[in-house]
């Protein structure tokens, strides 16, 4: 814990000579990174973070997104409840109508969890976050 | 303790790669065998252990470890390539810090 | 290498993921040590928005493990969006800050030094020299706290208390300023009481809903559940979506509108004319409870009014503080006897809060103009769209608010709060709700959502402003200014009459050198200020010292000369207040790393270097002599200090915190079901300081309209938060309406807020010499007027600019930024723009570009796909990424009323970025 800390310090310390700069906009602009583009069956799973956590989508969503009252490509696909092959379907806590019947197994994805992409969300080719990023002093 | 997300982090070089000595790197890792015959070999490799398997023997729930995310991803691929192995999805990775 | 026991365990954890992954049972072995087993749960609130999602969090082995959301929460019903699913993750980046950093050259503060780990001790001590070095030249003005939508309750109200009885000074602000001061000024001008009359309930009984400029399936996203389980449900409801940018709210819409900027202030308008053309007034509800009112119109854009520190790209804006000059459509929509190209004295900027009753007639005439042929060409912010097509839409529109019998729920955020018209536009919503009867009625709501976790509970119902006393009390009033001295023990006088400086004042006071001593506390002002580059350099004056209690660092640390580590949500015992006035408490969970601590402590600890001999003396303050104080100075109440016990020297610790009262409240308490409270620990006592602080506030509200329950009882099995008032353990649903709120005295409706509730006659050009009339439990249907922003595309900076947030990321992403699964979905802040002005500018998607305005540009990259459409002529950039500051871009213009700024529009050009020199 100590060298964990030390080291989070002299990240810090090194960092401070420059963070008394004013910061100012970046001198180059961040890269852009896109959500690649694979289909939906071609992905491989993404291992949760914790338990409990809402996958994040692992194929490309090009095409089938927005979600619209009419149309969820999501629930077309992932919305087969019991399905043993092809897209694993939403788990059973998806077909609860938590305030109106929360006891009963729905036979469709419950309208409360109609906009998937509030809780599931696709990842692009971004590197992970780490300290120096986000502690970099910006440049003119 | 568990870090199950900030310590997994690698970021490019800001002097904190002395820390790894004290870390652990776990991952769940589920293998599928042609046939169960195969699981010898898996579990004589080091660092992996054999916890559960399916009635037929052939989907099989393995732990890898390593002090090392890379070595971790090596052990992972080193898996994957074992013959009679035809697939290893990666389930979970998680990391101990030492305090 | 770790201990056999945590490798066996870590295994196991991984085997049990696995093996349910699978689709395997679970062996009895890999059962024990499955990777949720032995985790406790206890009840929380989420972190981010003002929707205040229950939720409940798992720990284990002192860290938080899991999260999910509370299925007895009747808030989220079991959901979160991804970001509240992110409230175990946000408290484990790698560079929380642990220690006190401060400025130092050869162990000596000084501004040029490097942030050196020093202890809280000498964090405090360098903290109050220089406070006093303030104090003693500038007096009680020269110091500054910037508090927080996203304090606690408890953390703001100490804040309060130090900073008001303690400093006696009013320079308190939290950024919910420029969140929600424009919902909370048109709420104390329209009812005389802060807050919404309905609740979340309201979406399911609802016939309709409109939302007017909120993204509210990436902003409210669990209260967007909410709306499309509503419109799923039932094919007759309709959603409404107005906006200057295509969202993923207009996915779910079955109407959208694509507007242009400011031109809801016209088209409320055109709906109120239509409402009263097609006979929809409510007769029985207007007549009964509402009276008419108007205020002025040249009332400025809150710019500053001085010629200081502006560049000549910056003063053309900047001219209009002067003199506006009267577009065509204000001519028209202003009823005015000028021509449209008149220069008009914006003469009206101190008086922009008055206003006096008008007659109804005086009212149909004020809003005659506003025809769909006027309004329409005005409002239609998609150039590319047919008028015609446009008009209808805005005849649809008219059609909802005009059918008498269906209900509505209006929505709104931060395009009408982040506005220079901002009051005028929220009072226009109340303004349509109030003539067809659709207020403090189930299913008819005009509800004003909140941005932060706590702006309503902390910032407004506490009272963190430069104004304000807590449960809606002002400064300025000498009666209110004796109900605190007399809660708090206060000699009569202690408490200061001026208010305090609002925060872009305080920005600028700081540049000036007339605050040199700020307190940032759980904000990022830094980043989140308009006009960016101004406040840097201001922080950077060699007169100012800045602390910066901050988690993580970010801009505002960077720029501070004192660093303080602050513990997070779930590290300390807290509470919020959400938008629907649910007050929802939560436990310490787990401890804060290293020496990071509470607000809280931070604030008591502090409150122990100063002394009422510091503060309590006679005090010199600019403006004071115009409130009463013939001497221009706030006097010395030090002789009071005895009769309430207080020793000479007696800490403001001892004064403000330590009482007696507050020392009664135990610890350990059995509401802490054996969770810890370090704040206690680490102040070294054996009181409760979040539960007495809490009930110290409540003291202020019950029994006046704000009745919190009891600390415990927000504890009970299957309490989820409670909606004040809450009277007699009972919540508060429809406030004002005489079956469901017990203040009611006279029913079925009565609007019994209490400020500004005697009114001067008249008429639209201003008030008369009438006497004032009381209007006691009545509402104000404003006329107010379109009015043009201050700043708009020209020849050299042709588009609009609005900028805002994403789903993934939180404010200035200090937070979000740090979790992998929402920084990989959202990795940097874009300019979204429509192809066709891309292509214009000879711009590819994902080149670089700069975007300028007139006071700084920032370099990013051109996004012209995804889940954002702007309109030819409008980009977007959002303000989570400190490597694209679109603050310094935007302008520091605000409404003159509430003084939140306006982040929604200024003018700017995109030009693409050159490649950097060879060799760079």
């Amino acid at each position: 814990m100590r060298r964990y800390l030390l080291v989070v310090v002299l990240v810090l310390a090194a960092a401070g000579a420059a963070m008394a700069q004013p910061p100012l906009p970046s001198a180059d602009a961040p890269p852009a990174h896109d959500v690649p583009d694979v289909r939906p069956g071609r992905s491989t799973r993404v291992p949760r973070a914790w338990d409990g956590q809402p996958p994040v989508v692992p194929h490309g969503v090009r095409g089938l997104v927005p979600i619209t009252a009419k149309a969820n490509a999501c629930v077309r696909c992932h919305g087969r409840k019991d399905a043993t092959s092809g897209p694993p379907p939403a788990p059973s806590s998806h077909f609860v109508d938590m305030r109106h019947a929360p006891g009963v197994q729905g036979a469709q994805v419950t309208p409360a969890r109609w906009n998937c992409t509030a809780c599931h969300v696709p990842q692009t080719n971004a590197p992970p976050p780490g300290p120096a990023v986000f502690a970099a002093p910006l440049r003119r | 303790m568990i870090a199950v997300m900030a310590g997994a982090f690698r970021p490019a070089d800001n002097g904190r790669m002395a820390h790894d000595a004290d870390v652990l790197h776990v991952a769940g890792v589920l293998v599928r065998v042609t046939t169960p015959a195969r699981c010898a070999a898996l579990a004589a490799m080091p660092g992996v252990e054999i916890h559960a398997a399916d009635a037929g023997g052939q989907r099989v729930v393995v732990t890898l470890e390593s002090t090392s995310a890379d070595g971790l991803r090596q052990l992972h691929e080193s898996v994957a390539r074992l013959p009679g192995v035809v697939g290893a999805d990666l389930v979970c990775h998680l990391t101990d810090h030492a305090g | 290498m770790a201990e056999p026991s945590r490798r066996t365990f870590l295994k196991a954890a991984a085997a049990a993921a696995t093996t349910l992954a699978a689709g395997l049972p679970l062996p009895p072995a890999l059962v024990r040590a499955g990777a949720l087993a032995d985790v406790a749960w206890d009840r929380g609130v989420c972190r981010f928005c003002g929707t205040g999602c229950g939720i409940q969090i798992g720990t284990r082995d002192g860290r938080v493990v899991a999260v999910k959301g509370d299925p007895a929460a009747p808030v989220n019903r079991g959901l979160l969006c991804v970001k509240g699913y992110a409230n175990a993750q946000i408290l484990y980046g790698a560079d929380r800050l642990t220690t006190p950093l401060l400025r130092l050259v050869n162990g000596r503060y000084d501004k040029a030094g490097v942030l050196t780990p020093v202890s809280w001790d000498r964090a405090f001590d360098e903290m109050a020299r220089q406070w006093k070095r303030a104090h003693s030249r500038l007096g009680p003005t020269g110091v500054a706290v910037m508090g927080s939508g996203q304090y606690t309750i408890q953390e703001g109200y100490a804040a309060a208390k130090l900073v008001k009885a303690g400093w006696r000074s009013n320079n308190l602000e939290p950024n919910a300023r420029h969140c929600m001061a424009s919902a909370a000024s048109a709420f104390m001008q329209t009812f005389g009481i802060d807050e919404p009359a309905g609740t979340y309930d309201d979406i399911e009984l609802t016939d309709t809903v409109v939302s007017w400029g909120a993204n509210m399936a990436e902003m409210h996203p669990m209260l967007w559940a909410r709306v499309t389980a509503r419109r799923l449900a039932e094919p007759a409801v309709r959603i409404v979506h107005l906006t200057t940018f295509t969202t993923p709210t207009s996915a779910m819409a079955d109407l959208e509108i694509v507007i242009a900027p400011h031109a809801d202030l016209a088209i409320w308008n055109y709906l109120a004319r239509e409402v009263i053309a097609r006979d929809a007034v409510d007769r029985e509800f207007v007549d009964g409870h509402c009276v008419f009112a108007a205020g002025h119109t040249d009332i400025g854009y809150g710019q500053r009014r001085d010629e200081r520190a502006m560049t000549p790209a910056e003063a053309e804006t900047r001219a209009a503080e002067r003199v506006h000059t009267l577009t065509r459509e204000e001519a028209v929509a202003q009823g005015r006897p000028e021509a449209a190209g008149t220069a008009v004295v914006q003469h009206r900027a101190a008086q922009a809060a008055d206003h006096w009753q008008i007659t109804a007639d005086e009212f149909r005439a004020a809003v005659a103009p506003y025809t769909l042929d006027f309004v329409a060409p005005l409002a239609r912010g998609n150039p590319d769209e047919p008028l015609e097509q446009f008009a209808d839409k805005l005849r649809q529109l008219a059609d909802l608010y005009c059918t008498r019998s269906r209900r509505i729920v209006s929505f709104w955020t931060m395009g009408f709060n982040q506005s220079t018209r901002g009051t005028w536009v929220n009072e226009q919503a109340y303004m349509v709700h109030l003539l067809t009867g659709r207020y403090a009625r189930p299913g008819n709501s005009a509800f004003s959502l909140t941005g932060q976790p706590s702006a309503c509970g902390t910032a407004r119902e506490v009272g963190t402003f430069a104004h304000r006393l807590p449960a809606d009390m002002s400064v300025e009033s000498e009666a209110d200014r004796r109900r605190a001295e007399q809660i708090w023990r206060l000699p009569a006088g202690t408490i200061n009459p001026l208010p305090g400086r609002h925060l872009t004042d305080m920005m600028r006071d700081l540049e000036d050198g007339r605050i040199q001593w700020v307190w940032v506390q759980v904000t990022n002002p830094f980043q989140s200020t308009a006009n960016a580059s101004h406040w840097s350099e201001a922080a950077r004056r060699p007169d100012a010292f800045v602390v910066v209690s901050d988690v993580y660092p970010g801009v505002s640390t960077g720029l501070a000369d004192l660093v303080l580590p602050s513990a997070m949500i779930f590290e300390k015992w807290g509470a919020y207040g959400n938008s629907e006035r649910r007050t929802q408490l939560w436990r310490q969970q787990v401890a804060a790393p290293g020496d990071a601590r509470s607000d809280v402590w931070q604030i008591l600890e502090f409150s122990k270097r100063l002394t009422i001999r510091d503060t309590w003396g006679a005090q010199a303050v600019a403006g004071v002599a115009a409130t009463g104080e013939p001497t221009g100075h706030l006097p010395d109440v030090r002789s009071g200090a005895g009769a309430f016990g207080y020793r000479p020297d007696a800490t403001l610790y001892d004064v403000l915190f330590a009482t007696p009262a507050n020392r009664a409240v135990r610890w350990p308490d059995p509401v802490a079901a054996g969770h810890d409270n370090d704040t206690a620990r680490h102040l070294g006592v054996t009181w409760f300081p979040e539960k007495a602080l809490f009930e110290e506030y409540a003291a202020f509200g019950r029994g006046h309209g704000h009745d919190l329950a009891p600390f415990d009882d927000y504890f009970a099995d299957g309490v989820r938060g409670l909606r004040w008032p809450v009277v007699r353990g009972q919540e508060t649903l429809w406030r004002f309406n005489v079956q469901y709120d017990p203040y009611v005295t006279r029913g079925p409706i009565e609007f019994y807020g209490p400020a500004m509730k005697t009114l001067r006659p008249g008429d639209r050009r201003g008030p008369s010499d009438g006497a004032p009339q009381p209007i006691a439990g009545k509402a104000k249907i404003f006329f107010r007027p379109y009015a043009a922003p201050p700043e708009v595309p020209d020849a050299r900076f042709d588009l609009w600019l609005s900028t805002g947030r994403v789903l993934e990321h939180w404010h200035s992403g200090t937070m979000t930024r740090r979790v992998p699964e929402l920084h990989k979905a959202v990795p940097a802040a874009l300019l979204y723009m429509h192809p066709g002005d891309a292509a214009a500018r000879g711009l590819a998607r994902h080149d670089a570009a700069w975007i300028e305005s007139r006071r700084g540009r920032t370099l990013t990259r051109v996004e012209t796909e995804g889940r954002y459409a702007p309109p030819r002529g409008l980009v977007y950039v959002p303000w989570f990424d400190d490597r694209v500051l679109i603050n310094v871009v935007t302008l520091d213009a605000m409404c003159p009323i509430s003084r939140q700024t306006d982040f929604k529009k200024c003018a700017v050009r995109v030009v693409k970025a050159s490649p950097p020199p060879a060799g760079a």
